[in-house]
């Protein structure tokens, strides 16, 4: 993923019109990129809602739809080989299912829960405004 | 509704008391029978008021009410994870098409 976020931001820039997303004006900057791309920055600025990760550890957490979210940890174990782990949130009407690798199920709850629903908020808060500089109160563009 | 409860509720004493106090009888060949009939009279009594008593009482504080609380909290807190998804796949449709 680095690799392709580094071809968009250098892509990004390199354009004339996009150095305004680098600097503070608009979102115009992304409307070439696909969704999936700007998923993508939007997990970059996702992963970093949790703070500092070790070194040689690398972190994806996104929303993929309105009723899924992503989190993603890939790291280098003891012998050198790559090891990762995803885990999906299903967001039903009162519930979150916890979908992890193997088949594991389980619905969330407690401070767990409670740190899902703090991090998706701050994603929406940040990746609104830093991204689509977007007010993510009121819906309306930044000035 | 509620008048209609505080009806009952104010006319059930005394009802409730002829009920309570003059259903047994007194007789020493069967005093225990009585006092058990008495005593059963009265529990039906103070169950009776029990299940009116609603209409005057403080708001339950009881854990299932806390409970229902939380849980009332915790729907709308995943209601709005829900709407900032879908906002989120709003403004990517947005992006892409160059509206934003």
């Amino acid at each position: 993923m680095n690799s392709l976020l580094d071809q968009i931001t250098a892509s990004l820039a390199k354009s004339k019109t996009d150095r305004r997303f680098f600097g503070r004006s608009s979102s115009r900057a992304l409307h070439n990129l696909t969704k999936r791309q700007l998923i993508k920055l939007e997990s970059q600025i996702g992963s970093k809602l949790f703070g500092d990760l070790p070194k040689g550890r690398r972190r994806e957490f996104f929303c993929l739809d309105a009723h899924t979210w992503i989190w993603h940890e890939e790291w280098l174990d003891g012998k050198h080989h790559l090891q990762t782990q995803t885990i999906r949130y299903e967001i039903n009407d009162d519930k979150v299912l916890k979908v992890q690798d193997g088949g594991h199920y389980s619905y969330l709850e407690g401070e767990e829960l409670r740190n899902l629903t703090l991090a998706i908020k701050l994603y929406y808060e940040r990746v609104s405004r830093e991204l689509y500089r977007i007010d993510p109160s009121t819906g309306k563009p930044l000035v | 509704m509620g008048e209609v409860i505080r009806r009952s509720y104010d006319s059930m004493p005394e009802q409730s008391g002829q009920f309570a106090f003059d259903t047994p009888e007194v007789d020493s060949s069967d005093r225990a029978s009585s006092i058990e009939k008495a005593r059963l009279a009265l529990k039906t009594v103070i169950g009776a008021q029990e299940t009116i008593r609603p209409v005057t009482t403080a708001p339950d504080t009881t854990m299932s009410s806390l409970e229902s609380a939380r849980q009332e909290a915790l729907d709308l807190s995943i209601g709005r994870t829900v709407i900032r998804g879908a906002n989120l796949e709003y403004l990517r449709e947005l992006t892409v098409q160059g509206k934003i």
